[in-house]
């Protein structure tokens, strides 16, 4: 009975370690958290393309990004065969951007993506594919009976106009960019939009960035970028070198440093010479 | 020589009666007081004022447009009379500059009071911009000081060497005024440094006192807020100066003048004068009044309409019109008639003045601050309105008796009506009393 009591409280004992070796690590793996990863292709004119990868999961409050998750870029060659491409860490704001090597970068009609976040720490295993094909947008400025157009074309792998995409006309601001015209123009049977410049746009030096846009599921996110020396350029307002009522102490304009100098110094000499027939006084 | 020495007898400075100490230990303690409620602001900070966001100049800034104010009319009064060479001037010429001097005094502490933090005082000077008002008034605050400090201090020299010689029984006294009287002899010399003395400051302090009350008044109106920016400012606050000033004058010598029985020497036909006077810069500030308060009634966008209507006939309606009339009309009405400007009248007058003078400067201040452009929003509901806190009052309070003070200690020590030009006007010189006994 004695030895009985003995063996079941040796039990006891070894299944409340177990429970403490083991319950954490249980619980360790069920707190990682799933991420949720958002993939998109894009190309600028003149610029390599890039697979940009966002990630988040949820947190303790709402939606929260995946800071520092490496996630693995792989090209799908066939169904059941990956290529490894390389291995992008998310940012604080759970983005990365990889850079697509230029051989990958073919003329083939259609690209297949995965990305993958495999074996983390904090993260459950997921993965996001993406599948686009290529395209090329070129963008100029021209002029016609003293109007101003940004004239784009959008063309194939292949070099054949795309009809029927949206193109977004957009000039950069200091903050964002802003948009020209309408929200956004379709491509005729060239590939092409013509977009009216209608107001002189104003800009420190002269020169505007323009920027065409197609967001397509199809062709990813293309853009073509370019500067064109036709902005009105503004005169610089800024004061901060100048001698204005609101500069600090050094920058005092002119006319006040010596009128109020001049004021001062008038009263004071005169009390100078106050004191001074004081101590005549003491001494006569 | 019998005459001769009662007149330094009756001018000199006598030690206080029993009410003289009583007053004297009230102002005191009532300094006391202030200085006590000062020093827990200091360690509590300005939570324990009830100034907060809105209204950051409460009735530290109002006292001291107050003392500004005062200290006008007292300097500017003495130097236009001395200038004019008008003969009926004698005895009140040092009165009024006792007043300035303890009035600019109390406006520069008034100052320093207000600010949250006073150890940071030199601030003002090492990061000083001369585009700032705040700097203009700094500069202009101690300019003032000096100058009134030296209007009274030179033509008090004659007087001092009398005292010296009148206080020869009192050594310890006497050397004090010896130190004081800088060896003043009367020699020609002397004499003539002096007149010239008189006249640089006389002529000195006019400018000045204008630029004082100037940048004052361009200390509210270089701001872009209703009831404030007005081109009309400097000279509203130049003629609201001489009113206060003129009032705080004709009330303190009248209280001189009873305490001492000077009855010989300041004379109804003085209160007489002074009361011509005080209606007519009345006239001239209720001239200013109408031009600051009908025509943006006539013009005035939204919001100056909401402070006007509140100060015609809202929340600050009764302050409002007590300033108005019992300030400016009652005034004006009184002193009008010859038997107006008796003393009785003129004293009541002159109290009366004085007080509505400073709640005018209370309501210059604190409405303005209630009506920024973009409304009160998201901040507690006792941030709406502005009255001053316990810890306020008692620090006003101590201001206004130490100012009462400094006047006190110098009446005391200095005698209040000029004794060697009073001698000079009743050809009373020492050299001629011997000559007659001879």
């Amino acid at each position: 009975m004695k030895a009985n009591l003995k063996a079941r409280f040796a039990a006891l004992i070894l299944f409340g370690f177990c429970s403490l070796i083991f319950i954490p690590q249980v619980n360790a793996q069920d707190e990682k958290a799933k991420p949720r990863l958002s993939v998109e292709y894009h190309k600028t004119t003149g610029e390599p393309a890039s697979i940009f990868v966002k990630g988040k999961f949820k947190g303790e409050d709402g939606y929260e990004p995946t800071v520092n998750l490496d996630v693995n870029i792989y090209k799908v060659i066939t169904e059941d065969s990956l290529a490894f491409l390389g291995t992008v860490t998310t940012n604080a704001k759970g983005e990365a951007n990889y850079t697509l090597p230029e051989e990958q970068n073919d003329t083939a009609l259609e690209h297949y993506y995965v990305v993958k976040v495999e074996d983390n720490d904090k993260f459950k295993d997921a993965d996001s594919d993406l599948m686009f094909m290529d395209a090329s947008l070129t963008a100029e400025i021209i002029e016609e009976d003293s109007i101003k157009y940004v004239v784009a074309q959008l063309l194939d792998a292949d070099g054949n106009p795309i009809e029927g995409q949206s193109l977004k006309v957009k000039v950069r601001r200091l903050f964002a960019p802003l948009t020209i015209g309408e929200s956004s123009y379709d491509t005729d049977e060239d590939g092409s939009i013509m977009v009216e410049i209608e107001d002189p746009i104003p800009s420190k030096s002269g020169v505007l960035t323009f920027e065409v846009v197609l967001e397509s599921d199809d062709y990813g996110i293309v853009k073509a970028v370019f500067d064109a020396p036709i902005g009105v350029v503004i005169a610089d307002l800024d004061t901060f070198d100048k001698r204005t009522m609101w500069s600090p102490p050094g920058k005092t304009p002119l006319f006040l440093f010596v009128f109020a100098n001049i004021i001062i110094l008038g009263i004071w000499i005169v009390i100078v010479l106050l004191i001074r027939n004081i101590i005549k006084i003491k001494k006569s | 020589m019998a005459k001769y020495q009662n007149l330094i007898e009756e001018l000199a400075p006598r030690k206080f009666s029993r009410l003289g100490v009583v007053w004297t230990i009230a102002l005191i303690v009532i300094t006391m007081i202030g200085a006590a409620a000062y020093i827990d602001q200091v360690i509590k900070g300005q939570v324990v004022t009830n100034m907060r966001d809105y209204v950051l100049w409460g009735v530290y800034i109002s006292n001291f447009v107050f003392f500004v104010a005062i200290s006008f009319v007292g300097s500017l009064t003495a130097a236009v009379l001395r200038l004019t060479n008008s003969s009926w001037r004698t005895p009140l010429v040092r009165i009024a500059e006792i007043i300035a001097f303890a009035a600019i005094t109390m406006a520069g502490i008034t100052i320093i009071l207000d600010m949250g933090r006073p150890d940071r005082l030199y601030n003002l000077f090492i990061h000083a911009r001369l585009q700032s008002p705040i700097t203009w008034d700094v500069i202009i605050i101690t300019t003032y000081l000096v100058i009134s400090a030296l209007i009274l201090y030179i033509p008090l020299l004659p007087d001092l060497a009398l005292l010296k010689k009148h206080y020869q029984d009192k050594p310890k006294l006497s050397r004090i005024y010896a130190w004081f009287a800088i060896n003043w002899n009367g020699s020609p010399a002397q004499k003539a440094l002096q007149s010239k003395s008189i006249q640089m400051v006389a002529i000195l302090i006019i400018p000045v006192a204008l630029i004082l009350q100037t940048v004052d008044a361009w200390l509210f109106s270089t701001t872009y807020r209703i009831g404030w920016d007005s081109t009309n400012f400097g000279p509203y606050f130049i003629a609201g100066a001489f009113v206060v000033g003129i009032g705080g004058l004709i009330a303190v010598t009248y209280v001189l003048r009873k305490v001492y029985s000077l009855e010989n020497f300041i004379t109804d036909m003085h209160f007489d004068r002074l009361g011509k006077i005080l209606v007519f810069a009345c006239l001239i500030y209720l001239y200013f009044n109408i031009n600051e308060y009908l025509l943006p009634a006539f013009t005035a966008p939204k919001a100056e309409q909401a402070h006007l209507e509140e100060m015609f006939t809202g929340h600050y309606a009764p302050l409002f019109w007590f300033v108005t009339i019992g300030g400016l009309i009652v005034p004006i009405i009184v002193l009008l008639f010859k038997k107006g400007r008796k003393p009785v009248p003129m004293f009541i007058i002159a109290v009366l003045v004085v007080v509505t003078s400073w709640w005018k400067r209370y309501i210059i201040v604190v409405p303005a601050l209630l009506h920024p452009f973009l409304p009160i929003q998201g901040v507690p509901e006792s941030w709406h309105s502005y009255f001053p806190s316990l810890h306020e009052w008692a620090i006003v309070s101590g201001t206004l008796a130490m100012a009462l003070l400094i006047i006190t200690i110098l009446v005391r020590y200095v005698p209040i009506i000029p004794i060697q030009r009073t001698m000079e006007e009743q050809g009373l010189t020492e050299a001629n009393e011997n000559d007659k006994k001879s």
